[in-house]
């Protein structure tokens, strides 16, 4: 009993020792340091700043920064405890940023993380950041970061492919499709600063900002260039000298057939990617539209293209046996096969001709005739073969690709061609063998820019289908190479070399006048000429040069340019640029 | 019975108890209600109503508990012993978890935390194992019992995981043993022993988030926005407060909500920073006297039951008082202890209740005739 109570009496001693330890503590920290504690909780607070990665930049093949970033003021507020402090550097703030006080009220409001600054104002000039800086002591909490902005040092150059940003996320174009790469990753510090609003000894804690990286495209910048300028040229001379007033739009696609790199890729009308997004229009365009739209006119557009598809016609009536290279069939200049009222140009007759010769004059009769004798379903599975199949009403179909297998932009910004059989077939209506004879010179099928240079570049090298890319090599910030595309063949085809051979003739004789003389190699080109309803006709010029050893494969779409012949002033820019001939 | 009860009733204890609940709910009014705080304010604050109300209920279950002689439970201390053991295990199972524990049964209108309660069925019943007629320590193997006891709720804790109230239940252990007259020579062998058993269950048992909360005490600046946040926010109200504190409502950190989870687990740093070094001081005494109280009912108590009963209690009082301060001002780890009596929550609050309704009984029910 007596040790119990000796014992209870011990419990009751070791209570009073923890008393006394926290006491003792409590007076350490309260009273021995409660000053520089109070200071801390009526000043000094921890700053947790954000440390903005900057976006990996673009660069063209020659190292031309189509994209970079420039270093940006960041104003943002502490959060200050004073109610009267709050408001003073509210309202000072607000005055030298002309903003509205309410305004930053509210973003301070929306804050609930306390120890991070509220940003007030993005892309501060520096004039007004020095202006910030020098009345810094009647702004409690000022903190003025560095944030990285998007910049487009080439302005118009390849605008439609490089995308655009929101919130500093890419929503279109490459921007966008490669927005895992080109996205670095935020670092931070925390700091402490002091009741003077200055950061107080190092930072508490750090991590540095990780750069995105950056991507090396396939294009030209000086070839990109030439086809934007040249593009644009022509088309104001076919509005101003020919009176065609609804020539503003076009595009151009320059790829190496031996690899499927695009070189260049044009679409006009270009904008100024760097200008607020619906302020990027020149004036003088006119308010259409279909004239002022971010659409690319390469990837997500398509039209009949007339005669340059009569290729594709002539090389499968080849080698299924429907012609033979000698064979002549008679051109009257027009004439009704299967039905259907066909002419030529002009309706110039050229009498017994043969496929070669056919192309050069761009007889509408003998590939009329070669259709009439193949049928449709022949003519699609030579589509197929060139990667061009469609689907009705842009839906998508297995098996059928976008832009011959183009994946470097996101498919949702790039079109289906159109299959006119298919389309018939799902919509009720009919489908004639007249239908088959237009489709074999060019109408009623519909295809996009970059499927043509792909159809181009298989004639150019012998029938591989390469997948069309732009984005060549991916690196990191300190060079180091991520990422390597080496060229993908999609699908080879064995065609008759000599059917071949009959084409790519008819294609140099087509392409040896105009625009083509005084070159010192010859060129393999094919116009066309297609119609839309009720509108001016569109001109196309598709081709490769030199003739016996491709290099490059070109097409020119010009909407509503007229004559096919118009588009080879394009044409000739790129091979004189490409082959350095001025 | 009624009027020697009546005589004997320490009302001194009872005082003490009130004044320090309502001292508490002041707290949880000042940490709960924001901006300017008036009576109005404070009644709007559904933790301040809560609060009020599971104080009202607790001290009448308090009263009526501390009439009844405490012996009677004794009857029912293995009941009581199953029934603490599937509460337990049915929170394992059933149990709602916050930060990465499992510790809560929803109950509709409050959440019930049955490692609180345990603490006292443990205490009921462990008292009732030691105070058998004829019991001995003199022997290791005497201990067996008592620790097997014990461990079997205390390891359910410990997986749930509540790291802090594995510990109280040793606290009241070692406790109890020692009054109960376990020998010095085992005392300092267990003492070297679960300091050898920490360092294990540091590197082998805990949570990796257990490990985290542990460390981070001794240098919360390594992650002063993320995991020190709370314990530098915590050190800086506390040392704001200085001597005479920044006055009660008027604490800049509470107020702006610098402070985590003030209401519960942080209180004190409110009182710190509010009423200063003098507040903290005098509650703390208080508190003491509290402790001595309660540990004086043990030296007078007629049988060991009762006294095994108090001793239990003051070291539940004493030791979560050292771990809840400690922790905020950073000479403890966070463990998510509540501070007894002053801490916001039903179960907590409640199993205090219960636990000093039983030591007022003791106090009731001691036999005068002694003295």
């Amino acid at each position: 009993m007596k040790q119990m109570q000796l014992r209870i009496s011990i419990l009751r001693l070791v209570a009073a020792l923890i008393v006394a330890v926290l006491l003792y503590n409590l007076f350490q920290i309260q009273v021995i340091e409660g000053e520089e504690w109070a200071d801390i909780a009526d000043n000094n607070r921890f700053r947790h700043l954000v440390q903005r990665a900057p976006r990996g930049r673009i660069f063209t093949a020659d190292g031309v920064e189509l994209a970079s970033n420039i270093p940006c003021y960041e104003v943002a507020l502490a959060f200050e405890q004073d109610p009267a402090k709050r408001q003073q550097a509210i309202d000072v703030l607000a005055d030298l940023l002309g903003m509205e006080a309410e305004e930053i009220q509210n973003r301070l409001k929306k804050n609930h993380r306390r120890f991070e600054p509220t940003v007030v104002a993005r892309n501060v000039d520096f004039a007004t950041v020095a202006l910030l800086e020098e009345n810094k002591h009647r702004i409690p909490g000022l903190v003025v970061q560095i944030n990285p902005q998007r910049v487009y040092p080439q302005k118009t150059l390849l605008a439609h492919v490089l995308g655009r940003l929101i919130d500093g996320k890419g929503v279109e174009g490459l921007e966008r499709q490669w927005e895992d790469y080109l996205r670095g990753e935020n670092g931070f510090s925390v700091i402490q600063v002091n009741a003077a609003n200055s950061p107080v000894g190092e930072p508490v804690n750090s991590k540095p900002a990780v750069p995105g990286k950056d991507l090396h495209l396939t294009v030209d910048a000086g070839l990109q260039q030439v086809a934007q300028e040249s593009l644009h040229r022509v088309l104001r001379k076919l509005r101003e000298e020919r009176k065609l007033e609804d020539a503003w739009t076009g595009a151009v696609v320059v790829i190496d057939p031996n690899s499927g790199r695009i070189l260049a890729m044009a679409s006009e009308p270009s904008f100024d990617n760097n200008v607020k997004y619906n302020y990027a229009w020149p004036d003088e365009l006119p308010q259409k539209d279909t004239v002022r739209t971010y659409r690319d006119r390469v990837l997500n557009w398509r039209k009949p293209v007339g005669s340059t598809f009569k290729m594709i016609t002539g090389l499968a009536a080849l080698e299924t046996g429907h012609v033979t290279a000698t064979e002549k069939i008679r051109d009257t200049g027009s004439a009704r096969i299967s039905g259907q009222m066909v002419r030529n140009y002009g309706s110039a007759a050229y009498g017994y001709i043969d496929l070669p010769r056919a192309l050069e004059v761009s007889s509408n009769i003998y590939f009329g005739t070669l259709g009439s004798r193949m049928g449709h379903e022949l003519i699609y599975e030579y589509i197929d073969k060139f990667g061009m199949s469609g689907t009705a009403s842009g839906e998508s179909r297995e098996g059928v690709m976008k832009n011959a297998g183009f994946t470097d932009i996101a498919l949702d910004e790039q079109m289906y061609s159109l299959d006119y059989y298919r389309q018939m077939m799902k919509h009720g209506g009919s489908f004639y063998p007249g239908h088959t004879v237009q489709m074999s010179y060019g109408q009623l099928n519909e295809f996009t820019v970059m499927q043509m240079a792909n159809y181009v570049s298989m004639l150019a090298n012998g029938g591989i289908h390469y997948k069309p890319y732009l984005v060549e090599k991916i690196t990191a910030a300190d060079g180091e190479v991520v990422e390597f595309f080496e060229p993908v063949i999609l699908a080879q085809h064995e065609f008759d070399p000599k059917a071949l051979d009959v084409v790519r003739k008819g294609m140099r004789l087509a392409a040896s006048g105009g625009q083509f003389r005084n070159l010192p190699f010859a060129v393999a080109g094919k116009t066309g000429t297609s119609e839309e309803a009720g509108k001016e006709n569109h001109a196309w010029w598709v081709g490769y040069a030199p003739y016996d050893n491709p290099e490059i494969a070109i097409v020119v779409f010009l909407e509503h340019g007229g004559l096919g012949l118009r588009a080879t002033e394009v044409a000739r820019d790129i091979i004189d640029y490409y082959f350095g001939l001025k | 019975m009624g009027k020697k009860v009546l005589k004997n009733y320490d009302f001194v204890l009872l005082a003490t108890i009130v004044a320090i609940a309502l001292f508490g709910l002041l707290l949880v009014g000042s940490s709960t209600v924001s901006g300017q705080v008036t009576v109005r304010g404070l009644f709007s604050s559904s933790f301040f109503l809560r609060q009020l109300l599971w104080i009202v209920s607790g001290l009448g279950g308090m009263f009526v508990i501390s009439l009844i002689d405490y012996n009677e439970w004794k009857r029912f201390a293995l009941p009581i012993y199953l029934f603490n053991l599937a509460l337990l295990v049915l929170v394992l199972f059933k149990g709602a978890s916050a930060g990465g524990a499992q510790r809560w049964l929803p109950m509709g209108f409050f959440n019930l935390q049955p490692s609180e309660l345990a603490k006292v069925f443990i205490i009921i019943t462990l008292s009732t194992v030691l105070a058998k007629e004829g019991r001995s320590l003199d022997r290791w193997q005497d201990l067996l019992l008592p620790f097997a006891h014990v461990a079997l709720p205390m390891v359910i804790i410990f997986k749930q995981p509540d790291l802090g109230t594995s510990l109280v239940f040793a606290a009241i252990t070692v406790s109890i043993l020692f009054v109960a007259g376990m020998r010095w020579l085992h005392l300092g062998v267990l003492s070297l022993g679960g300091l050898f058993f920490s360092v294990i269950a540091y590197l082998f048992l805990l949570e990796d988030y257990q490990k985290s909360r542990l460390l981070i005490f001794r240098d919360p600046w390594q992650d002063p926005t993320g995991k020190g946040w709370q314990i530098i926010q915590s050190k800086v109200a506390v040392g704001s407060g200085q001597l005479w504190g920044r006055g009660l409502f008027q604490g800049t950190q509470n107020q702006l909500d610098f402070l985590p989870v003030k209401h519960t687990d942080f209180i004190f740093s409110v009182l710190g920073e509010e009423l200063g070094f003098v507040g903290a001081a005098i509650f703390l005494l208080v508190y003491l006297f509290m402790i001595w109280q309660i540990l004086k009912v043990a030296m007078v108590a007629k049988d060991n039951f009762g006294r095994f009963i108090c001793v239990g209690v003051a070291a539940v009082f004493s030791f979560q008082l050292l771990v809840n301060v400690g922790m905020t001002i950073s000479i403890m780890p966070v463990t998510g202890i509540p501070l007894p009596l002053v801490s916001y929550g039903g179960s907590s609050f409640m199993a205090t209740m219960l636990a000093l309704g039983l030591v007022l009984s003791v106090a009731a029910h001691k036999d005068t005739s002694l003295f």
